[in-house]
């Protein structure tokens, strides 16, 4: 039965339209299959079948939408190779044009922020929810891996001239845009806009939000070989020693940018220090078994214990009979334990029982 | 004997089929996509089962290894067509592998009709 709102022209134009996005069709072979369509339907159509059920046995015939991908692929090599381009142009432009615009437009919030209420609680108040909301936005960046790469895909294949001209469009800006910026703000970088504020709380939010930007990198990359969506059981569940090494330095910087809080006391500070580490411990536990937990947690610790030591005795020795290095170390030992074995306890209570 | 015509081909062999029977077809006059599908399956009477699609990019190949020529027709509906036409290198081609399939075929036939041994046990280790 034919639905009354069929338009043989659009059903057709969206069919091949279909094909062309995975993107091994030339603007020809999209005529030649277009023209195939309307020859085959029109044939089923004088046998007495409507347009609807012409156009459906129509396309059945003509092969399903990966086979013609996959069989035009062989033949149409160069497309493939030309996709390869646009996506390097394209990638080129997201990692350094967005991010500078990104950088000049925090700046000038910072810059106006600090205009309308220099250094008072609701500028401290406005900026820390601001880097909260930074570090939430580009995790959840992570969640629309999958929308973002499949919405590039799609572009690419549809007009891969137009898109990689408008990737050039936040490069463009980041060149002329940020010198005028740059003029209006008198050339402030953004650690200095930051300083301006004179809050210690301000200044952690920050490091804390700066040290997000490469812990999404390292998930991004971590997680390419991963099928599926990415989930934190996928980045911490049996990681690779490289991950290891670079996430123990992550989690050092933030671990460290917890000396910005200046806290009176010696215990407390180390208490805040070690915090990272429980957390990071923690996961590693509960994503791994007994042993590699183990393995994995030595690992990544071990560049914080290494930098701790080092930078720790150099920086005690500068300040003469004050020691600190014995708080941060016991504290990031202390940590790493009970984020291990709680990792290891809850995994072990949650894991289901087996028959 | 009669041997009937493989309704259900391989994706591979169809591949390679396509293209002597794609030059025999052009052999005799210009002709285009679709006519090339309906003049296959006129001749195998209906019984020849190809994703219709997968026959433009086997005629992309032929067109790229200069046996076929490709060439958009206007016709009387508005509608434009891609016509393709043997060349000579590929009439050179077609009667190359013209002689080569009849040879294999011979071979096919000769090997099919050797009688089959009722032995049950055709090596003897001892």
């Amino acid at each position: 039965m034919e639905s009354s709102n069929f338009n043989l022209d659009q059903a057709i134009l969206a069919y091949i339209g279909l094909i062309k996005t995975q993107g091994s069709l030339t603007g020809s072979d999209a005529d030649e299959l277009t023209v195939h369509l309307y020859d085959s339907t029109e044939t089923l159509v004088k046998t007495g079948l409507s347009e609807q059920e012409a156009f459906m046995i129509a396309c059945k015939r003509i092969g399903n939408v990966d086979l013609l991908a996959d069989e035009y692929g062989k033949v149409n090599m160069s497309l493939k190779h030309n996709k390869i381009w646009a996506y390097l142009l394209i990638g080129f432009n997201m990692f350094y044009g967005i991010p500078s615009v990104v950088l000049a437009l925090i700046s000038l919030f910072y810059w106006v922020i600090f205009r309308y209420f220099q250094t008072s609680t609701v500028a401290v108040l406005i900026i820390v929810a601001f880097h909260i909301l930074f570090i939430t936005g580009i995790f959840r960046l992570l969640k629309f891996k999958r929308q973002i790469s499949s919405f590039i895909e799609n572009k690419v294949a549809e007009s891969p001239i137009s898109w990689i001209a408008l990737s050039f469009l936040p490069t463009a800006i980041s060149m002329f845009g940020i010198r005028a910026l740059n003029k209006m703000i008198s050339g402030q970088s953004v650690k200095y806009l930051v300083q301006l504020f004179e809050s210690n709380l301000v200044e952690f939010s920050f490091y804390l939000a700066a040290m997000s930007i490469p812990m999404v990198a390292l998930s991004l990359i971590f997680s390419i070989n991963r099928t599926g969506e990415f989930k934190v059981k996928s980045l911490f569940d049996k990681p690779s020693i490289l991950f290891l090494l670079m996430f123990g330095f992550v989690v050092e910087l933030l671990s460290a940018s917890t000396r910005m809080l200046q806290a009176h006391n010696i215990v407390l500070q180390a208490v805040l220090f070690g915090l990272f580490y429980f957390a990071a411990s923690f996961l590693l536990a509960y994503y791994n078994r007994t042993s590699s937990a183990a393995r994995a947690i030595l690992i990544f610790t071990s560049i914080g214990f290494f930098l701790e030591l080092t930078v720790g005795i150099m920086a005690d020795m500068e300040r003469v009979n004050r020691f600190y290095t014995p708080f941060f170390v016991t504290a990031l030992l202390a940590n790493v334990s009970i984020g291990y074995l709680l990792g290891l306890w809850i995994f072990n209570r949650s894991k289901p029982t087996q028959c | 004997m009669y041997i009937r015509f493989m309704v259900e081909l391989n994706k591979d062999f169809m591949a390679s089929a396509l293209t002597p029977l794609i030059l025999i077809i052009l052999r005799r006059q210009e002709s285009y996509g679709y006519q090339i599908i309906q003049d296959l399956k006129e001749k195998t009477g209906g019984e020849l089962n190809v994703a219709e699609g997968t026959l433009y990019p086997v005629l992309k190949k032929m067109e790229s290894k200069e046996w076929i020529a490709g060439e958009w027709k206007k016709m009387d509906s508005g509608r434009a067509r891609r016509y393709y036409v043997l060349t000579g290198k590929g009439r050179q081609e077609l009667e190359e592998q013209y002689s080569q399939l009849n040879f294999i075929n011979d071979l096919i036939n000769k090997l099919w009709n050797l009688p089959i041994s009722t032995s049950t046990r055709p090596f003897s280790l001892t």
